[in-house]
């Protein structure tokens, strides 16, 4: 008798103690997941940095490169990558935010949202060399015999427009176009309701709302869509290998042609196409020299969406609902 | 307008200025030279593109590789002023570029190359035949592993060549695989195709069991090359200077440029300093073999 | 309202002007994606046409030999059957290693990480979904190939070289010849599908109401019982759908597999041997094709074979999602 009013009645049976040891055996395990993924990737970045600590200097991104990149820095490849960013924006982020635009405010609730629903899923989930195969065919071979056509003198070489950076950034937009979509539609859909309703009971058109409520309090998403696209545009390849970019062209060493090297209608170099060609195309290319573009272009991707994410978080820290 | 809005309309119009400006051209005329095709002659073509940029500095040559292949058809849709192929023109081919340019395709030879059949450090055999490398590299052959060639050596021939539009893969099937009843040997299946020279070089680096055939100009101190003979037992040559211009060394073949209808002008100062004692001198630097 | 906010908002207040054109412009972007994704269709088909009729569609499906430029006097063989398994084979060993370590991350994050931990590792999880592609293949050839290869060499005739042989783990008793292999590859695009698997699946688990997870715990389940028995029945579908999402990312991955797996045309017989998928032929190949030839439409053919495959998978991952009816949310 004593013992049975000794005893806690609330103690854990001894199923009950097995399970909740298996329980905290699997938040380690799971714990451990989250470890194999971060510390892989913590110790890849250490690698790559440290191999590349020798060249990474002001130079070695001033410089353009020399003697087929074994040497010099990374300029020419740096502004191609940032013209073709700002140039891939130019065409993406109008037509982005006003799809879902249209998406949100316009067509809700229809069987036209599903189905541009399912194609935005789609077209996020193209593989990038059908994208580059679709820039070859579209802009390559079918926009620029046209505008030739038009444009060109057949006589004077130099009048031809070539697969360059209009090419490549046309590609690159209809690339990210499911990101720009995906996020300003989540930035509209975060309005509240409220907001429209109290314009349009004010006598407000639906544009008028749009514009003047709706397309302000959602800039935070918007924004960080538009970051999320740019730090893409610098990072990928393959639509790009045939579209536009080349390995080695002649860039100025000074004066206005540094700054603006590239015109829109002749190729290019891109920091992605650089790494790639230099990786394992020219022989006897000093390995701190494949390790320091790798890390240029790593830390200007992780530069970029580190200010996305502090972007996110201070635009939402102010937001007033 | 306040003052705030003139300002950035000012400085957009300012920066758009400026970038307009930059798009005409530069006062002094400037030409471009379009050099497209072979994957060999990739480095020894933007070699001498840069060179050339010291004697004429208003003559850009832009260098793009792409196979011999690429280089032939760019000269026959006339998206290229000069074709560098690391193989010789074939009779259809000509047809082509005189049916669409109306012009002769004219052939400079500007170099001499000895494919040069590459293996690891590791590996202690020291040469081989051609029958040999029949057997390893053709489809159907029975050469898999190093221990049928030679008991010093041992494990699977781990084996790299070039990628299927490149001048140098062609050549090296025709030259090594040889016939079999009549019909062109196809390579055998398993042949890792690298893109570039370069690439097949550094992978037998890194690989202790691996074979490779290249260009000679691509040799580096980290690997081998096997000397090479026509039959088994006959004294087998190295790749050099005078195996390859004097036939002797088995795989040499030369390197050409061609264009479409005689180059005058610009172009044809530029492939008379290639083929003067300034360009020959790059050849050589670069590791191939000049003509003379 | 200041005086100046009131002279901004007159300023702008000519755009009303533009209602009309306005709007209209607004829906033709919101046709723009599916004008795309009809573009792409349209446009890769129109490159490939003049080949389709001419192909041996079993030939294709069924050969190994890849041989668009034969010797003269050969005729050209496109036989996909080794790139199909080459795509294949690296999908499911990065699908074996990214599923459990993603969906267990998904659920780490969003049910046992608290306040710092959870932030750091959405951020960190965020951060290397960023990593380009080309950069992950930088990787897989510079760093991990090295590694890969150092653990699968052996001299022959020890027990480790014979393990290996036994387990199909290399081909050769020397063990693996190249460090750009089928595992390397795999082991890349694994780490690169991980992110997309956890933020997906992180999205499905929160989508799940807290109301299951309150009335677990009232009828005295741990976290563990609650995440096994409760929530991944719950948020099935979308678990679901992000494996399948990860799965479609996996297969259309080209540069870091092109940089990766070594440049091998065959069918792999062991894990270590290299291999060549769908997405690295066209990459590689495309450059040096010659426009408008057999080898030029065969590579967009490939392209209609990744593109319907990606395609396919994303619409049965929406479906499986938001069911047949199509319930937005």
């Amino acid at each position: 008798m004593n013992a049975a009013t000794n005893a806690n009645p609330f103690a854990a049976s001894e199923f009950e103690q097995r399970k909740n040891r298996r329980a905290i055996v699997m938040k380690w395990v799971l714990f451990g997941f989250c470890a194999i993924l971060v510390i892989p990737l913590v110790g890849i970045l250490l690698d790559i940095f440290i191999k590349a600590a020798p060249v990474l200097s002001f130079d070695y991104l001033w410089e353009n490169p020399v003697n087929k990149g074994k040497q010099g820095g990374l300029w020419a490849p740096l502004m191609g990558t940032f013209y073709l960013v700002i140039g891939s924006l130019l065409f993406v982020a109008p037509i982005g935010v006003f799809a879902a635009v249209y998406m949100n405010e316009y067509a809700r609730d229809g069987w036209i949202n599903r189905i541009i629903g399912i194609t935005v899923t789609s077209l996020a989930g193209v593989p990038s060399i059908v994208h580059g195969l679709f820039g070859v065919g579209a802009f390559v071979l079918f926009m620029l015999p046209a505008i030739n056509r038009v444009v060109a003198d057949p006589n004077d070489r130099s009048t031809k427009w070539e697969a360059g950076l209009l090419t490549a950034s046309l590609t690159i937009a209809v690339m990210n176009l499911p990101v720009v979509i995906a996020s300003t539609r989540e930035a509209l859909g975060a309005v509240p309701q409220a907001f429209r309703e109290a314009c349009w009971n004010l006598g407000a058109t639906r544009w008028q709302t749009i514009r003047t409520v709706v397309l302000p309090n959602s800039l935070s998403g918007i924004l960080t869509g538009i970051i999320l696209v740019v730090s893409r545009a610098a990072g990928e390849t393959a639509p790009i290998l045939f579209t536009g970019a080349t390995f080695f062209r002649f860039v100025e060493d000074q004066g206005w042609g540094k700054i603006f090297p590239y015109r829109p209608a002749e190729p290019f170099m891109a920091m992605s196409m650089h790494l790639n060609i230099i990786s394992n195309q020219i022989s006897q290319m000093p390995e701190k020299m494949k390790f320091g573009c790798a890390a240029v272009l790593i830390g200007l991707i992780l530069f970029i969406n580190s200010f996305a994410i502090m972007l996110r978080v201070w635009l939402r820290g102010r937001k007033r609902w | 307008m306040t003052t705030y809005r003139k300002t950035l309309s000012l400085g957009i119009s300012a920066v758009t200025a400026l970038f307009l400006v930059a798009q005409t051209p530069a006062a002094d005329k400037k030409v471009e030279i379009r050099a497209k095709g072979s994957d060999t002659m990739v480095q020894l073509a933007t070699a001498w593109a840069e060179a050339y940029r010291k004697v004429k500095p208003n003559v850009f040559v832009n260098v793009n590789g792409g196979g011999s292949g690429t280089g032939i058809a760019a000269l026959q849709n006339g998206s290229t002023d000069l074709c560098n192929a690391s193989r010789e023109i074939k009779p259809e081919e000509k047809e082509k570029v005189k049916a669409t340019s109306g012009k002769e395709v004219k052939e400079y030879a500007v170099a001499i190359d000895a494919l040069a059949v590459y293996s690891n450090k590791a590996n202690p055999i020291k040469e081989i035949s051609v029958e040999e490398l029949r057997e390893i590299w053709a489809e159907g052959g029975a050469t898999t592993t190093w221990e049928q060639v030679s008991p010093k050596f041992k494990g699977k021939i781990a084996l790299f060549g070039r990628q299927n539009n490149s001048g140098t893969y062609d050549y090296f099937r025709e030259h090594i695989c040889g016939k079999k009843d009549g019909k062109q040997r196809e390579f055998r299946p398993g042949i890792s195709e690298m893109n570039g020279s370069a690439d097949v070089v550094e992978n037998v680096t890194k690989t202790p069991t691996a074979l490779g055939y290249s260009g000679m100009g691509y040799k580096t101190p980290d690997v081998n090359w096997l000397k090479v003979s026509n039959k088994k037992g006959e004294p087998a040559v190295e790749p050099g200077a005078d195996a390859a211009r004097s036939g002797k060394y088995p795989i040499s073949r030369k390197l050409y440029i061609y264009t479409a209808g005689e180059a005058t002008g610009e172009m044809k100062a530029y492939i008379d300093w290639i083929l003067s004692p300034a360009g020959q001198k790059i050849v050589e630097q670069e590791g191939f073999v000049p003509l003379k | 309202m200041s005086e100046k906010a009131n002279a901004r908002r007159r300023k702008f207040q000519f755009l009303d002007a533009l209602e009309l054109p306005t709007e209209w412009i607004i829906r033709l972007c919101g046709w723009s994606s599916i004008i795309g994704i009809a573009a792409i269709f349209l446009f890769i088909f129109r490159e490939a046409a003049p080949m389709v009729p001419k192909l041996d569609w079993i030939h294709f499906f069924t050969s190994p030999r890849w041989i668009p430029n034969p010797g003269t006097g050969n005729d050209a063989s496109f036989g996909a059957l080794a790139l199909l398994v080459g795509t294949f084979t690296t999908t499911f060993i990065a699908l074996i290693i990214s599923v459990p370590i993603g969906l267990g991350a998904a659920v780490y994050v969003s049910e046992f990480a608290k306040g710092k931990t959870k932030e750091t590792l959405k951020i960190i999880i965020e951060l290397l979904a960023a990593i380009p592609s080309i950069v992950w293949g930088f990787i897989g050839l510079m760093i991990l190939g090295p590694i890969v290869k150092w653990i699968f060499t052996a001299q022959p005739d020890t027990w480790w070289s014979h393990t290996m042989l036994t387990l199909h783990l290399a081909s050769a008793d020397t063990g693996a010849a190249q460090g750009t292999n089928l595992l390397t590859g795999g082991i890349i695009l694994a780490l690169m599908s991980v992110p997309l698997v956890v933020s997906l699946s992180e999205d499905a688990l929160r989508a799940v109401p807290d109301s299951y997870r309150e009335a677990a715990l009232a009828l005295g389940a741990n976290p563990w019982e609650t995440v096994r028995r409760v929530l991944f029945p719950a948020a099935r579908n979308g678990l679901l759908a992000a494996c399948m999402l990860g799965m479609g990312r996996a297969i259309g991955e080209t540069m870091a597999v092109l940089m990766a797996t070594g440049h091998n045309n065959r069918i792999p017989a062991a894990l270590t041997d290299p291999v060549r998928t769908m997405t690295a032929t066209i990459a590689a190949e495309m450059g040096e094709a010659v426009v408008d030839s057999d080898h030029y439409r065969m590579l967009f053919v490939l392209g209609i074979v990744l593109f319907v495959m990606t395609c396919g998978i994303n619409v049965a991952a929406d479906i499986i999602v938001k069911g047949v009816k199509g319930k937005t949310k």
